[in-house]
């Protein structure tokens, strides 16, 4: 392990006078930021007004701040600042987490042991209701799907057009990944529309709205009510995720296969080594850690996965996911003891891929 | 120097009559509602009439996307908003129960037993028998909808009976079009369209107390009544002659798209039944003169030994705990009057039970026919799903969905339902 | 300050495209036009239906415009942005359209640069620094990944309503702050650890203390991972329904434009046209950012190969 300032004779002694200088600097700044803390809080003045100094206080105030406390550490001794820096870094973020999600889960945990009112301690039943429910076990198989078919091929494909579009023209890549990209800035209720308008069913006879059965009775095939097709139906609702997150994949892979250098493709290229090969032996390994965390991403937010269930058939026909009846459960049935154990359960599920994540974590000696 | 006179004794008038103004301080209302769109111009239309007379009061009314949600965040936190407008009667009183509202003044509530039928003022009180809720703006379920001109066209007429009806039904059959368009999918909120059918046989095979003592889970799911219900609506819905594209296609088709399925060409079929507000899912050629279209009648009575019961519909504002400030109350009261019902039924697609209304303001004949069908009812009934606890309701809904799409058998499905009522 | 050269790829694309055979070409540009195709098609859908008129959209399918069933009108647009007659424009227009996208931006630009200044910091710390409970916290942090929002929105209301930050843009950014800095962390501190060792090796023995070695050589070397995961978070929190309406309120000086956009529809839902002229119009912004932000996707690694 490297001691950053062992090998730094200038800032072993601290300076008195300018430690107080900070001090006094960071006692103003406190202060001018807890006024403006307070004139935001009111929010009367013109919203330009509140923009541009919210502006300033989100984030040259939080930079101001940031900068005062370390040059502060820095200057302290040795043995107190190796103690004490690493939480100027981490401490903001971990203390906003925490009130903003970890004691809220605290508090569901809670609920998940009370009745529907919580007003009486029930134990496990709602535990026992989260896992064996006909609509809970239909939502852990659909939940299945959404994490293998719509995570597997999110990230799949993302790497492929990633991969394939920094073969092309520039002009060209931009366009592939800005279209690509597209459904990511659509709201919800737009993709609702779209897909309804490539879903859609009408009897046979009639004109055909939706996209697919109108290419199928042009074919010749009979339409089908695709949404309450029970064979069918999840996996149609998992292409919506997968038009709408693979832009996400793409966008973070590509950044990453820029940073791929160039002498290592070169080197395997005078080696003799086919586009694939250099692709599966050189790229893929490289930006391991990216589609390690890409694929966590999309697999949390398939765990999660709860508007486009919701919009298209309400989970009904077989379609339920835990998200959705966990929000069933909250705030159509107004059963707070179930929809916290349905949310306990989610939480449950994530840790497998949580142990993925952290497996490797501090092995090798980082940080210095 | 005149100029400068004259631009000095303008500033001064403007500026203390700014003065003025900002003294009297105007007062502010929010409320909540579930609606948007043109509904919320319309009541934006009410609230200017109550603005008008009732200067530095402002009402503000906002509407939200997730109702729901929004509305139980805000209550569970003790956010709460001035008035809020609610669908459901059993959300009204577990809000009550929770101590969320607070009971209307003794002013307005002389104004309800004056300006309504004791029905409607029993339908806002909660448990404690106190009234919270004042209903403004309501409809009528049960309504079965024709195409005028091609329904005269073929030569049918409107059946007194549900013999008649079944007899209509029956030859209609082997006519150009399906006797029924039914469609009843709508997103997270499929379901309602199969109760509001079973709500409304039950009503014409059961007396209320039956009804009542279904809604209150006195009378099961699972019981001779409602099963018979069951079958009367698979009856039809499962024939596949009676409706347009057969069973199937019931829970694929939005319920906006069957009503369109009147005037389409080729005619998809010759009735829908629906609530009063399927003027509005109708195509705009047909919305523009409503009461050259479009004919309606109430479902017949089966059992016709039992007077005639409409299904009703409706939100009603109430007032939450600590809120209920005199401009508050004043708004209130003012819903519950005629004055309020007006700016709106000249505007079209809204129903109101006010005694005092004027009729003539209403904008097409129909909607004034079912004004007057709603005034003049001896007995009405809520919507059955929405005053069940809401657990239940949100069993009905599914089991309703999971039955007509061959989820369940019946008896799985109306035993689950039951199960929501132990909780 | 001098630093262990990185590899500094430059004008490596070219030299690709030229190296492809003809075939190779073909299949790769052929592949992606199919795949661009595929993922656009849906899109043109929504496009064209916000251009017709609403009984022609619940009646047909929306290529029919291109066999000659075209009644195109503009109408959909003039009622979103609230400038014309019609009945759903009066309910907007009492939300003034402009209001609502100066609200939208200052709700999501805090709330897209805190998050990531505060994410990269954590992220850093956790990556090259060492400090008691670092693995269990990043357990955490993944772990917190998953809380679904609701469950969060009951108690925080609360308090906000205590400290007065209830209906307030500032209690709109720390929600949205401490709800996307998970996610932020979490990708954040994946691009960070594989920075290479040797580069803060020898700025260690240059004397470089952490927040020189952060400012100096993470910020720069970062930008692409900031850039994407920015246009990411400023996607959410842009399109976000549920955040802004729990704790902005109902207050028409502070409504969003998503919420704006819902409120022109009636209860009964569905109007396809609104609708889909209304997604048209909130995506336009973060699509003008993303393609604006394209550079530094491409760009933002070659940059960031720094020097002493």
């Amino acid at each position: 392990m490297v001691q950053p300032s062992s090998s730094q004779p200038r800032q072993s002694t601290s300076n008195p006078t300018t430690l107080a200088g900070l001090i006094a600097a960071l006692v103003v700044t406190l202060f001018v930021y807890f006024q403006v803390f307070l004139f935001l809080r009111e929010g009367t003045a013109n919203p330009w007004i509140i923009f541009i100094v919210s502006l300033l206080w989100g984030i040259g105030g939080i930079w101001l701040l940031f900068t005062l406390v370390t040059s502060i550490v820095d200057l302290l001794p040795s043995k107190y600042r190796q103690g004490i820096m690493p939480w100027v870094f981490a401490a903001p973020a971990i203390l906003l987490v925490f009130y903003y999600l970890l004691i809220p889960t605290f508090r569901t945990f809670w609920l998940s042991l009370l009745d529907a009112k919580s007003d009486k301690f029930v134990g496990l039943d709602n535990y026992i209701f989260a896992f064996t429910s006909p609509a809970m076990l239909e939502s852990f198989k659909n939940n299945l799907i959404w994490i293998i078919f719509g995570g597997g091929l999110s990230v799949a494909l993302g790497l492929l057009i990633a991969a394939l579009s920094d073969r092309t023209r520039p002009s060209f890549e931009v366009s592939v990944k800005t279209l690509v990209f597209l459904p990511m800035a659509i709201s919800m209720v737009g993709a609702a529309v779209i897909w309804k308008l490539v879903y859609q069913y009408s009897p046979a006879g009639a004109s055909q709205i939706g996209l697919l059965n109108s290419i199928g009775t042009t074919l010749g095939a009979s339409p089908i009510p695709f949404m309450i097709t029970r064979s069918i139906n999840t996996y149609l609702l998992v292409i919506i995720l997968i038009w709408m997150q693979t832009g996400f994949a793409l966008v973070v892979f590509a950044a990453a296969i820029k940073g791929l250098p160039s002498e290592l493709l070169e080197a395997a290229r005078i080696d003799g080594a086919t586009e694939l090969q250099s692709f599966f032996k050189i790229t893929i390994p490289y930006i391991q850690v990216t589609i390690i965390s890409v694929s966590t991403t999309i697999v949390i937010s398939t765990l999660k996965v709860f508007d486009i269930v919701f919009g298209m058939t309400g989970g009904n026909y077989g379609t339920q996911v835990i998200a959705n009846e966990q929000y069933t459960q909250m705030f159509r049935s107004f059963d707070y003891g179930r929809g916290a154990a349905v949310a306990m359960v989610l939480l449950i599920a994530v840790l497998p891929v949580v142990y993925f994540n952290v497996r490797d974590f501090g092995k090798e000696a980082k940080g210095f | 120097m005149k100029h400068a006179k004259i631009a000095f004794a303008v500033t001064l008038v403007t500026a203390s009559l700014a003065t003025l103004a900002l003294a009297q301080a105007t007062k502010t209302i929010n409320v909540l509602g579930a609606f948007g769109g043109a509904e919320a111009t319309k009541f934006q239309a009410v609230i200017a009439v109550f603005e008008a007379k009732n200067p530095g009061i402002k009402v503000n009314y906002s509407t939200s996307a997730d109702f729901n949600t929004v509305l139980n965040v805000r209550v569970q936190s003790g956010d709460y908003p001035d008035i809020a407008g609610i669908p459901q009667p059993g959300v009204m009183k577990d809000l009550a129960a929770q101590g969320a509202l607070a009971p209307v003044a003794a002013a307005t509530s002389a104004l309800i037993r004056k300006n309504y039928a004791p029905a409607w003022a029993d339908l806002g009180k909660a448990d404690d028998k106190k009234i919270y809720g004042v209903f403004h703006r309501v409809n009528v379920k049960g309504l079965v909808f024709y195409n005028k001109t091609a329904f005269e066209g073929a030569g049918y007429k409107v059946p007194k009976t549900w013999v008649e009806l079944q007899a209509l039904t029956k030859s209609m059959e082997s006519s150009k079009a399906a006797p029924w368009c039914v469609g009843m999918e709508s997103g997270g909120a499929t379901g309602w369209v199969a109760t509001d059918w079973l709500e409304n046989i039950m009503l014409r095979t059961q007396t209320t107390k039956i009804y009542d003592q279904w809604i209150s889970g006195a009378v099961h799911f699972n019981s001779e009544p409602v099963k018979n219900a069951f079958k009367i609506v698979d009856s039809i819905w499962g024939n596949p002659k009676a409706v347009y594209g057969g069973r199937g296609s019931i829970a694929a088709t939005s319920f906006l798209d069957s009503a369109k399925g009147l005037f389409t060409s080729p005619q998809q079929c010759w009735l829908h039944m629906q609530g009063s507000f399927a003027t509005d899912f109708l195509q705009d050629s047909i919305k523009k003169n409503l009461d050259a279209n479009v004919g309606v009648f109430v479902l017949p009575m089966i059992n016709t030994k039992l007077p005639t019961t409409l299904e009703v519909g409706g939100d009603q504002w109430v007032m939450f705990k600590g809120k209920n400030r005199p401009e508050v109350q004043k708004f209130m009261s003012f819903l519950a009057t005629g004055a309020s019902a007006d700016p709106w039924s000249k505007l079209g697609g809204g129903l109101f039970p006010h005694k005092d209304q004027n009729l003539d303001a209403y904008s097409t004949k129909l909607e004034r026919s079912f004004t007057e069908i709603i005034l003049s009812a001896k007995s009405a009934r809520f919507d059955a799903s929405d005053a069940m606890p809401s657990a239940v309701n949100q069993a009905f809904w599914k089991g309703t969905t999971d039955w007509v799409t061959g989820g369940g058998t019946l008896d799985s499905v109306l035993n689950d339902i039951d199960a929501a009522y132990k909780k | 300050m001098s630093v262990a050269k990185r590899p500094t790829p430059v004008k490596r694309k070219s030299l690709n495209v030229s190296e492809l055979s003809p075939t190779s070409k073909f299949f790769v540009y052929g592949i992606l036009v199919l795949i661009a195709l595929f993922w656009t098609v849906p899109t043109l859908g929504l496009l064209i239906t916000s251009i017709r008129i609403p009984d022609d959209a619940s009646n047909s399918g929306w290529w029919t415009v291109f066999t000659g069933n075209a009644h195109l009108t503009l109408q959909n647009y003039v009622d979103v942005l609230g400038t014309g007659g019609g009945e759903a424009s009066n309910t907007a227009a009492t939300i003034n359209l402009n209001q609502a996208i100066v609200n939208t931006i200052i709700m999501a630009v805090p709330s897209t640069v805190i998050p990531i200044f505060l994410a990269a910091i954590a992220a850093y710390a956790f990556a090259w620094m060492v400090f008691p409970g670092r693995k269990i916290l990043f357990m955490i942090l993944v772990a917190l990944l998953v809380v679904p929002l609701q469950m969060s929105l009951i108690p925080i209301l609360r308090d906000y309503r205590v400290l007065g930050l209830n209906g307030t843009f500032l209690g709109v950014w720390l929600a949205n702050t401490g709800f996307g800095l998970p996610l932020a962390t979490y990708l954040l501190y994946n691009y960070i650890v594989t920075l290479p060792r040797e580069v803060f090796e020898s700025a260690v023995i240059d004397g470089a203390s952490h927040p020189v070695m952060f400012t100096k050589l993470v910020v720069p070397l970062s930008v692409p991972a900031f850039a994407s995961f920015a246009i990411f978070q400023f996607l959410w929190v842009w399109n976000g329904v549920l955040i802004p309406l729990v704790f902005l309120g109902d207050k028409q000086n502070v409504t969003v434009l998503p919420q704006r956009i819902l409120q022109m529809i009636g209860t009964y839902g569905a109007n396809w046209t609104i609708l889909t002229a209304g997604a048209f119009v909130s995506m336009a912004i973060p699509l003008a950012i993303f393609i604006g932000f394209q550079r530094y996707f491409v760009r933002g690694m070659l940059a960031g190969s720094v020097k002493g």
